[in-house]
């Protein structure tokens, strides 16, 4: 079985070999890589300049997500545009309020891109990287009036109008200089300015952070070629069949019961997703059922008149529970109460078959006090939710 | 840690209750006392992306039961076999083609201004039981609790199913109780309902509140939405904002209909606020609407002409979600007219403007 630590460590060497951690340890950028394909969609490399910036150290941050870095002033509406993008699978830039490990407030530029792969247009990574801002709200509101807001404008021009340029224009400059400013200058803050007050990001920094993006998955490319698995930062093809979106994977992540979908639109309905729970259950590993029908689960004491019943109610695309014997890889066999039911896309159509194993008489399942069968229904739910919009396309624009 | 237990018949009292529960048993969840609310705690709740949360007990329940009743065919129709598509267009609108839906189906309550109690529900829940999911209500025990079968205590709030969902997980949240004065949204049921939008813990889940003088409503939708609602994504301009701790109030930039939102981290601020807010707003006569998103951390406030023909549009469409009947019409429909749909009944810039100064002197009122 694939640990999950074991497949944060692989995340990155997988596609791009074992030489690249070195090659974006040599930039000195703030950045982290994550992995969407991966159940919470965790952070599989920090950079040294995003681990000085946030004050944590690397195994507080690798296998984690990103959301540990917000906080309570964190703009919903900006982390919405993150989640946005991440579900179109596009590129965002936008200012975010995060917090360093000390629970201190900054202001950072977010640039997040996606890589795709080049062949199937999968999305592989999202790499975001992190540009401090000097403070320059965008308007000012409520209380905290205007004089205040210009007065700290001009005081970060003072204090390093020029130290920023270095930063703009030789990225080998040492971050920490500037960053330990920055502190200084949020010491300021925490006198009479609201951190909280939205925040813009200038044309150089908005350019500085592309430029640290490029760096970036110019290292990607490069040592992608090394694996054969070429990556791009721009969608080459369209999304392979059978591949899930980023966004899916996902949201499909956070269902803690054993699953599966297959795709009934493809030949022989192969499993296109399996949870975290279902390796658990059956041992395999996910390169072992992906592509694969679900009869992997057979074996010779299964009863065929229960398999007659799934496909029965699969062409009728009705929904059904069954109890049936089903083998894990190791050939041990467990009774699986097996609920199925067809999954609709945003248009309508079935577009995926989800399949719920709960192993009977399996004590250790933890259910806060719901029934196994609850447990079951409530993930068939989460699905539907979950691939509800999926494909959602525009109707034509006559305004 | 949620525990389970049955329980007992508890002393059930009836006699002011408008709809009688008398017998009927459900799922009762009970919320801890030492939850996530207490002292500010909610602003410790990092904001999360989509998917990235753990599914909570209350959100488990509420997709159980709903997919129960779908598997024993309770609704009209499947709500996730009706088509969604984005509207044409930079506000992202979005469309569904629902040929089963009807405004009619909602259930009548509420509709006799009277004060006459009994005339409330036009339905008995004996007739209706397998429409309840549960009842939720507040608990003395440090934790959460599930009693999987019990009676439904006074104060409580019933999860009853839409029969003719909007989206998958629709349903009411109808206080129940003996002191609560139906034709109003009173301060304990909106805190249950705030408390739902806490602990449910999932930030595709959405909560509407309508409120009109000419048609009170005593009872609160909601379903999950996985995508944000148009109005979300809007920019805002914060007119209110009273510091780290406090609240936030701001108006929806380049929106059609005329709308606030509130923002705080705090449960209790958001909550004394708001209530203080709804309260005022009724006083007055004025209608509007409610959405509640991002797990109570975000409460939009959508203002609506008063008028006397009954064109008061649903909170989902305020924020920018629209069914339509006919295949015509949903392929149709354009950016264009959904913007003056919502703009025709948008309260003007005067009223507003008063609406904002009476918002503004509320919070502040909670801001010291």
């Amino acid at each position: 079985m694939e640990s999950e630590l074991g497949l944060i460590e692989q995340s990155l060497i997988s596609s791009y070999s074992v030489w690249v951690h070195e090659a974006l340890s040599g930039l000195p950028d703030s950045f982290t890589i994550t992995d969407p394909s991966i159940s919470g969609h965790p952070i599989v490399f920090a950079s040294k300049g995003f681990l000085k910036m946030s004050g944590y150290s690397k195994n507080e941050v690798v296998g984690r997500n990103g959301r540990v870095f917000q906080g309570p002033g964190t703009c919903r509406r900006s982390v919405m545009e993150v989640r946005e993008a991440i579900r179109e699978e596009r590129a965002v830039q936008v200012s975010l309020l995060n917090y360093r490990k000390d629970g201190t407030p900054f202001w950072m530029l977010f640039h997040m891109c996606p890589v795709f792969g080049k062949e199937d247009g999968r999305v592989i990574h999202f790499v975001g990287v992190q540009v401090p801002i000097s403070r320059r709200p965008r308007r000012s509101g409520g209380r905290n009036g205007v004089g205040l807001c210009e007065e700290r404008s001009r005081m970060s021009e003072i204090v390093y109008g020029s130290c920023r340029k270095e930063v703009c224009f030789d990225s080998l400059v040492d971050l920490g200089r500037v960053l330990s400013l920055e502190s200084a200058l949020d010491d300021a803050d925490s006198r009479g300015f609201d951190i909280e007050e939205s925040c813009e990001a200038s044309d150089v920094e908005k350019m500085r952070a592309a430029t640290a993006i490029n760096n970036i998955l110019s290292v990607l490319t490069h040592y992608s070629e090394s694996t054969g698995r070429l990556v791009c930062g721009k969608r080459c093809s369209l999304s392979g069949v059978g591949l899930l979106s980023s966004a899916l994977n996902i949201s499909l992540g956070r269902i803690k019961q054993s699953f599966v979908l297959t795709d009934p639109n493809l030949p022989d309905m192969p499993i296109v997703y399996a949870s975290d729970a279902f390796f658990k259950l059956t041992g395999y590993a996910r390169h072992e059922v992906l592509g694969r029908n679900c009869r992997i689960l057979s074996g010779a004491d299964t009863d065929s008149s229960m398999i007659y019943r799934i496909k029965e109610s699969i062409q009728n695309e009705t929904a059904c529970t069954v109890r049936i014997l089903n083998y894990r890889k190791d050939k041990s066999s467990f009774w699986n109460l097996l609920h199925i039911s067809p999954i609709r896309n945003a248009s309508g159509k079935i577009a995926y078959f989800v399949g719920v194993q709960m192993e009977e008489g399996c004590k250790n399942q933890v259910g806060h006090g719901l029934s196994p069968e609850m447990r079951q229904l409530s993930a068939v739910g989460a699905v539907r939710i979950a691939v509800r919009s999926l494909s959602m396309g525009a109707g034509p624009s006559k305004s | 840690m949620v525990t389970v237990k049955q329980l007992q018949d508890v002393n059930f009292s009836s006699q002011c209750s408008p709809f009688s529960l008398q017998g009927i048993k459900i799922p009762l969840y009970r919320f801890g006392s030492n939850s996530i609310l207490d002292d500010g705690c909610a602003g410790r709740i990092s904001c999360v992306l989509e998917g990235e949360e753990e599914e909570s007990v209350l959100d488990s329940i509420v997709l159980a039961q709903w997919e129960d009743r779908m598997w024993k065919g309770l609704f009209r129709y499947d709500v996730t076999a009706s088509e969604i598509k984005f509207v044409g267009g930079r506000k992202k609108f979005i469309a569904q083609f629902n040929e089963g839906w009807s405004r009619d189906f909602m259930p009548r309550m509420g509709k006799n201004t009277s004060f006459c109690q009994e005339d409330l529900f036009k339905f008995s829940w004996m007739e209706r039981q397998e429409e309840l999911l549960f009842s939720v209500a507040s608990g003395e025990k440090s934790n959460a609790e599930l009693v999987l079968s019990a009676a439904v205590p006074d104060c409580a709030l019933l999860i009853v199913i839409n029969a003719s969902p909007v989206e998958y997980g629709h349903v009411f949240l109808v206080p129940h109780g003996s002191k609560i004065i139906h034709q109003f949204l009173d301060k304990r049921s909106l805190e249950l309902v705030l408390h739902v939008a806490v602990e449910i813990n999932n930030c595709s889940f959405r909560l509407f509140y309508g409120y009109s003088p000419s048609a009170p409503r005593m009872y609160f939708q909601a379903c999950y939405l996985q995508i944000p609602l148009p109005v979300e994504l809007m920019r805002f301009d914060t007119i209110f904002g009273a510091g780290k701790e406090g609240m936030r109030i701001s108006s929806v930039a380049d929106y059609p209909i005329k709308t606030l939102v509130l923002e705080s981290n705090h449960f209790k601020t958001m909550m004394e606020v708001l209530a203080e807010i709804c309260s005022c707003l009724q006083e007055k006569l004025i209608p509007y609407n409610l959405l509640i998103s991002d797990h109570g951390k975000r409460i939009f406030l959508f203002f609506q002409l008063q008028t006397s023909t009954n064109s008061i549009l649903s909170a989902w469409e305020c924020g920018g979600y629209f069914l339509f009947k006919s295949r015509s019409e949903f392929d149709q429909a354009t950016e264009e007219a959904l913007l003056k749909q919502l703009s025709t009944v948008s309260l003007d810039d005067k009223g507003f403007q008063a609406v904002k100064l009476l918002c503004c002197s509320v919070a502040s009122k909670f801001a010291s």
